[in-house]
């Protein structure tokens, strides 16, 4: 079956008279009206793109198109522009084989609820015929689930790309680092200096990444044509079968040629086995991705990176996020001294006791920009700013995890876009 | 009181206890919590040799002492299977700290009855009150402590509360029981477990209906019931068997329930 077909055969189930009606009212169906018949390329790219706000706006039940004992897992996302997050129904994910390249998954691992679910790690040991062992990491209780971690003999990890830090430290602590064999990382990419802190505390370990995103049930996005060695880029990726990968112009939402060199907003379109809980036709992941002038070697395919977000607007740490809109609403408590211009840098520092969170925020002062005056601001920005429901950046501070926030001001040359305002580093 | 059960192990204490490289207490003693967290902590050099699940020898994650507790392979929550069915449940939540580790098996249980599963994060009750919302959860799984937690960000948004509630008690905390929001309408099931994922003290659909404080003895163990202390004895497939194991309360027969099994209150020292 080649592209055109996997394709029209997935709208014509997603818009069938009985399916969930989610498709349907996006393409504008009538009642009654058989289900969509894709005659070619042609209509393909007029077929609207599918947004997280629509995901968001859509009820569950809207959008879900499979039973409850296909549901592996429910994810709800970051919720990254302050409105509700939405609730994605997951089934079971396909395509993760190529893990076993990196690790025989014989011995115990540590494992976060994602990308994986600690039962799927079970499932995946049962059917390599291997004793289920899995400790969950609970990164509110991080150093019970690493002394449980140590006890059950763990070889490999599998995490948010911003918990390794914190595991790295606790298995220093308990003496295990060293007998980590795979790091499993996903929630951002890797950036060099996680790179650097992950050598030198797992010397032994093979770092492989894992793109994928919440509201995509068929992860990952991407499969890593080789594990993270150092070589720049440190992340790329090939396309999985089971999807369709178009790149547009977020802009323009013009679709690009899929070639060498091309640079802008990975859709995907999942035709992932059946069932299919959550089935998305055209998704917006936000990511841009650039295509790479060589094919991967090991799989003779296009090999893409990803170079950020389209309207980075939130960015993960360890005990919350640092969101745009929460940093323009506490600027704007101080309105009187500073505008709700700015930008915000996060930096990963290591530190005697592992990687801490610093973060510089650029702004611009409506008058006094002394030295002072920004160290004093700073301070109570810190005690305003949420970086989730129940912290504050200055009560991270305070618990050791983050470093103080610093303000400076901002430069002409900064903060050109509002899409240039949360950067990682 | 009831007289001592006989205690059946598939396998002897003594051949238990050697895959570990320990000894166990003498038997004819009771065990006390410092000597089996004593015998675990002994034990732990030689759990990763042997494929087990382990579970958390403590509710509290600060706790200095914190061990770990192997499970067979092929431990279930089946007490759990019982409640999601007397409770008619069609959407579960699991509220319960992640490093207790019952993630897997409530999962298993959720699967095999058809039901949606959802893992809250323990630490983001909007969120939690959004998902009781969008996914039509109708089940919590939680502690009273947590519930706590999620009824007042519920009353104070003004939304429902979900129809049914399962409560997993620490076997050392004070039980509390129903909260007085709940109206006469939710149901509740309660167990008490001995640590994370281990229980020891069930309920029966009767006692579900009625609401009731009482348990009945999980038939997992052997029970030894005497006017100042309460043992338990691995009767199933523990790998490292609680032995005449002191629990930190006194438990009281209080007659029988409709099922036919005791009915047990218990008060702690």
């Amino acid at each position: 079956m080649n592209d055109l077909e996997r394709l029209r055969e997935l709208i014509a189930e997603c818009t069938a008279p009985d399916a969930p009606n989610m498709y349907r009212t996006l393409y504008g169906m009538r009642d009654g009206e058989p289900a969509l018949h894709l005659a070619g390329w042609h209509e393909w790219i007029k077929l609207p793109l599918v947004t997280k706000d629509l995901l968001t706006e859509t009820p569950v039940a809207n959008r879900f198109f499979a039973s409850n004992t296909d549901v592996e897992d429910i994810r709800t996302s970051s919720g990254t522009s302050g409105k509700t997050p939405p609730f994605i129904l997951r089934s079971i994910p396909s395509g993760l084989e190529y893990r076993l390249q990196y690790h025989s998954f014989e011995n115990p691992i540590l494992a976060s609820n994602v990308p994986c679910m600690p039962h799927w790690h079970e499932d995946l040991q049962i059917s390599l015929g291997y004793a289920p062992r899995v400790i969950a990491f609970d990164p509110i209780h991080a150093a019970a689930s690493v002394r449980l971690a140590r006890i059950a003999g763990v070889d490999a990890i599998s995490t948010f790309a911003f918990h390794v830090p914190l595991i790295g430290k606790l298995m220093i602590q308990e003496g295990i680092a060293e007998q980590i064999r795979l790091i499993e990382m996903c929630g951002e990419s890797c950036t060099r200096s996680l790179f650097d802190f992950i050598k030198r505390t797992f010397p032994n370990a093979t770092i492989i990444p894992q793109f994928g995103a919440a509201e995509i049930e068929d992860k990952p996005v991407g499969i890593p044509c080789r594990a993270i060695t150092g070589e720049e880029p440190l992340s790329v990726y090939h396309t999985k079968p089971s999807h369709y990968h178009e790149i547009i112009d977020s802009e323009q939402e013009i679709v690009l040629p899929y070639e060498p060199g091309t640079e802008g907003e990975l859709v995907i379109t999942s035709c992932s086995p059946k069932p299919r809980a959550t089935p998305l036709i055209r998704y917006r992941t936000g990511d841009i991705v650039r295509i790479l002038p060589e094919k991967c070697a090991a799989h003779n395919q296009l090999q893409f990176t990803l170079i950020g977000r389209v309207s980075i607007d939130f960015i993960k740490i360890p005990g919350g996020m640092l969101r745009a809109d929460e940093t323009e609403r506490v600027l704007r408590v101080f309105n009187g001294e500073i505008t709700d211009r700015f930008e915000l840098h996060r930096y990963l520092r290591p530190s005697s006791e592992g990687q801490k969170v610093e973060v510089i925020l650029y702004v611009e002062p409506r008058d006094q920009n002394s030295p002072e005056v920004l160290n004093r601001l700073a301070e109570r920005i810190a005690q305003e700013l949420r970086v989730g429901p129940f912290r504050t950046y200055s009560e991270g501070v305070e618990d050791g995890i983050y470093l103080p926030l610093t303000c400076l001001p901002i430069t002409s040359t900064q903060s050109p876009t509002k899409s240039k305002r949360m950067i990682a580093h | 009181m009831t007289t001592p059960r006989t205690h059946t192990f598939k396998q002897s204490p003594e051949e238990a206890y050697a895959r570990f490289e320990i000894e166990p207490t003498p038997y004819g003693d009771e065990t006390s919590h410092e000597a089996l967290l004593h015998l675990l902590q002994r034990a732990e050099k030689n759990i990763s040799k042997s494929p087990f699940r382990l579970v958390p020898a403590s509710f509290n994650p600060l706790d200095p002492s914190l061990t770990a507790f192997p499970r067979p392979l092929q431990s279930e929550w089946q007490s759990l299977r019982l409640y999601l069915k007397v409770l008619e449940s069609r959407a579960v939540m699991m509220l319960l700290p992640l490093f207790w580790q019952m993630e897997s098996a409530t999962y298993r249980v959720c699967r095999d009855s058809g039901l949606l599963f959802f893992v809250a994060d323990i630490s983001n009750t909007p969120v939690n009150s959004l998902a009781i919302d969008s996914l039509t959860i109708d089940t919590i799984i939680t502690t009273t402590q947590d519930c706590q937690a999620v009824l007042s960000y519920l009353s104070t948004k003004q939304r429902n509360i979900p129809r049914s509630w399962v409560f997993v008690h620490s076997v050392d905390a004070v039980p509390q029981h129903i909260p007085p929001e709940f109206s006469t309408g939710t149901k509740v099931a309660q167990e008490v477990h001995v640590f994370p994922g281990v229980p020891i003290l069930e309920q029966c659909g009767s006692l579900i209906e009625r609401r009731a404080k009482t348990f009945h003895a999980s038939d997992s163990y052997t029970w030894v019931f005497k006017s100042d202390r309460t043992l338990i004895t691995s009767a199933g497939d523990d790998p490292l068997p609680f032995i005449r194991y002191r629990l930190p309360f006194v438990a009281i027969e209080q007659g029988v329930c409709v099922c036919g099994k005791a009915e047990i209150e218990y008060f702690h020292e």
